[in-house]
């Protein structure tokens, strides 16, 4: 496909001369920073790394999932997860699951009565028919109880957490970061890649209608988190 | 838009007595909680100022910022394209949409898609867009204007909603209207499922942007509900409109405004969901990816170095919340998709002050909307020059210099040029307040002058003015006898 005709160079021009430059990319202002330098000095005096222990910030990471009507289920080992993981299946009434081929063995449902539906690229009218979904994640941020999916090891593509009604989250105490920079500097990797990223802190909600606060809206009405060697 | 000015319309909204008291209710509510979440934050002040001096940076650089995005998103599998103004844009999505044959585009709220009037573009190539943001959805259905940025069917109450989905979304089965409350659960569980079936068969997306970043190309939405998931997600092709100030230039830098936007919006440690994407990814999401940067007056804003402040802005609507004039008239009041302090800047600029320029007035200049900026926006300082600007241009046409306020103003001008002249004219004001004064107050000022005190009484002017008072004061023996009265409040040692 062509670009359609489009006004890149008027607009660049309009630019350049209300910044007071000659309208070409190459003109060196005299009396500018290279625009690097002028980056590296914008001050930063905001808290990038959290000086908590990790102890500290894994109950911050408990009370804020709890604190958005998050279930947090605490797990010692992987030998533990299963169980939970049927237990909270049957609690919630679901009766189909999706997971990400490379969801570890331990964490898919060992009941019979759960059908079991691995990912293969199903449309997304597919999963919308299933009730709920297992899945891992890339990282987690105590400060504001969010999980961050980057479609990396155990989360599979984003339709998997989105259609079902009901989603599981397995994450280990050691993937929760404490502060949103942190977060931030371990996903510098995953733009290489440029996977998709999403963050989910708590279940979808609005306040659209007399700003009475309704949880689930389009996402999964029910987030639940299985906690690993917290 | 209307011809009309903002009194004019401020005065109409002053009578909606429903609507003054749903905005009432939203302001407070989101006031109290955006506040607690930045005052829980150590660093609060920190993020603001790093916050603010990207912003700058980001605008001084612009242009190469544009181009290292346009590079990113077209090596990550994007096509990037450039619209000068508004009807370039509406051109440009509509094509695009166009060459997918579809007679549906699901749309993400997006307040740049407003700005450019791109949904009767839609309509009119035969191409129904469908808002999928609760309320865009309600102000959409009610053929409706929205009325505040982050709750924009503020001004519609829970029976108003019914009965709109009950009128709008007859076709759809399976759902019994008769037995439907107006219970937000129960609506918002309506509107979920009317819109999923959207969701899974519309191959067209469109959406705003809330950040780009130049490094890596990555675009991002943040949002609540999920439509936006939904949107980035299960259609063919995405076509995000975003003005070209909506760029950062870091990756890193997103660290700083995902702590702000979501803390002075909503008043949350973070929104619900936030998605970052960058190009088209192999079996996940669109396969194709139109990212469509929007100038529309915005480089003219560039060129002012105080204004160009406006084009920080973040969209967060904390302004609207903290602001004692929007608060009363609401956000019809500013006949645009930016309303309260930021759109009474904004607007005026986009749209050229003599057509906007009523809304350079729709202030009190307390400065709560600077204070709470997470940005650091000095809104006061550009309201009072954009009135200047707008006073300056009535000036240059002899209406203009002939109007009451002008020749108020220049009358002003020549009292206070000379002592003598103010003198004079108080001697004369006194002589002239004893027909209408009582006790001290005037209740009623005469002729043109009668609007000041329609809804207020105005002091008359004392019997001795201060400087009168102060000759008099200097003159030995009389002194004392003059300060003891205190007829004018200094304390004794005062110095005046």
């Amino acid at each position: 496909m062509t670009q359609p005709a489009d006004g890149r160079d008027a607009m660049l021009g309009d630019i350049r001369r209300a910044l007071g430059r000659e309208a070409s990319a190459h003109t060196v202002d005299a009396g500018r920073r290279p625009r690097q330098a002028d980056h590296d000095a914008i001050e930063r005096r905001y808290r990038r790394q959290d000086d908590a222990t990790r102890e500290a910030i894994t109950d911050r990471f408990r009370q804020r999932l709890e604190g958005l009507g998050v279930r947090v289920l605490e797990a010692a080992g992987e030998a533990e997860v299963r169980g939970i993981i049927d237990q909270r299946l049957k609690a919630s009434a679901i009766g189909s699951v999706i997971v990400p081929p490379d969801l570890p063995g331990a964490w898919c449902p060992g009941d019979e009565g759960v059908s079991l539906i691995t990912d293969d690229g199903h449309p997304a009218a597919a999963i919308n028919d299933i009730d709920g979904v297992i899945t891992g994640c890339r990282l987690a941020i105590a400060e504001t109880g969010s999980i961050v999916l980057d479609a990396g090891p155990a989360q599979g593509r984003r339709l998997l957490t989105l259609m079902p009604d009901y989603h599981l989250c397995v994450i280990d105490a050691a993937q929760v970061v404490g502060l949103v920079p942190e977060a931030m500097t371990q996903l510098v990797e995953t733009q290489r890649t440029c996977a998709p990223i999403t963050f989910i802190t708590g279940p979808s909600a609005t306040a659209d209608i007399e700003l009475s606060r309704v949880a689930g809206v389009h996402g999964p009405r029910r987030l639940e988190v299985i906690l690993l060697g917290g | 838009m209307s011809e009309t000015t903002f009194p004019e319309r401020a005065h109409q909204a002053l009578h909606d007595t429903q609507m003054r008291r749903n905005v009432k209710k939203a302001t407070t509510t989101i006031r109290e909680r955006t506040a607690r979440m930045a005052g829980e934050l150590p660093d609060w002040e920190a993020l603001r100022d790093a916050g603010s001096a990207l912003k700058a940076h980001t605008m001084a650089y612009l242009d190469e910022y544009l181009l290292e995005l346009e590079e990113r998103v077209q090596a990550a599998g994007g096509q990037v394209h450039w619209a000068r103004d508004a009807e370039e844009a509406r051109r440009i999505v509509v094509g695009l949409t166009r060459e997918h044959e579809t007679d549906r585009a699901i749309k993400i709220k997006s307040m740049t898609t407003d700005e450019v009037e791109l949904n009767p573009a839609l309509s009119e190539a035969g191409i129904e867009p469908v808002e999928t943001d609760l309320a865009d959805m309600i102000v959409q259905l009610g053929g409706d204007r929205p009325s505040h940025i982050l709750v924009p069917a503020i001004h519609r109450n829970r029976a108003e909603i019914r009965e709109l989905f009950v009128r709008e979304m007859r076709d759809m089965k399976d759902l019994s209207f008769e037995t439907l409350s107006d219970d937000p659960p129960e609506l918002t569980a309506t509107a979920r499922r009317y819109l999923r079936s959207r969701f899974l068969d519309t191959r067209v997306a469109i959406s705003g942007a809330n950040f780009a970043v130049a490094e890596t190309g990555s675009v991002s939405v943040v949002e609540s509900e999920g439509n936006g998931r939904m949107c980035l997600t299960v259609p063919d092709v995405m076509i995000s409109l975003m003005g070209i100030e909506k760029l950062i230039p870091r990756w890193q830098d997103l660290e700083v405004f995902l702590q702000l936007l979501p803390r002075a919006s909503t008043g949350e440690r973070m929104n619900p969901y936030t998605s970052l994407w960058t190009g088209v990814h192999e079996g996940d999401g669109p396969q194709t990816f139109h990212l469509v940067l929007l100038d529309n007056g915005r480089s003219r804003i560039l060129a002012d170095e105080q204004k160009r402040q406006t084009l920080h802005c973040i969209r967060c609507s904390r302004c609207l919340n903290v602001c004692p004039v929007y608060e009363r008239t609401g956000g019809h009041a500013y006949d645009s998709m930016y309303q309260g302090p930021i759109g009474a800047i904004l607007t005026p600029q986009l749209r050229g002050v003599e057509q906007a320029g009523t809304l350079a007035e729709a202030s009190t200049l307390c400065g709560a909307c600077q204070e709470a900026c997470p940005v650091k926006i000095d809104i006061p300082s550009i309201l009072v020059q954009l009135r200047g600007e707008k006073v300056a241009q009535q000036r240059r046409r002899p209406a203009g210099r002939l109007a009451p306020e002008s020749l108020a103003m220049q009358t002003a001008r020549w009292m206070f040029e000379r002592s003598e002249r103010l003198h004079g004219l108080q001697r004369l004001a006194r002589q002239g307040q004893k027909l209408i004064a009582r006790e001290g107050r005037i209740d009623r000022l005469p002729g043109a002058l009668g609007g000041w005190t329609r809804t207020r009484d105005m002091p008359a002017l004392p019997e001795q003015s201060f400087r009168e008072w102060w000759a008099a004061r200097q003159q030995p023996g009389q002194a004392g006898a003059q300060r003891g009265r205190g007829n004018h409040g200094g304390s004794d040692d005062s110095t005046g």
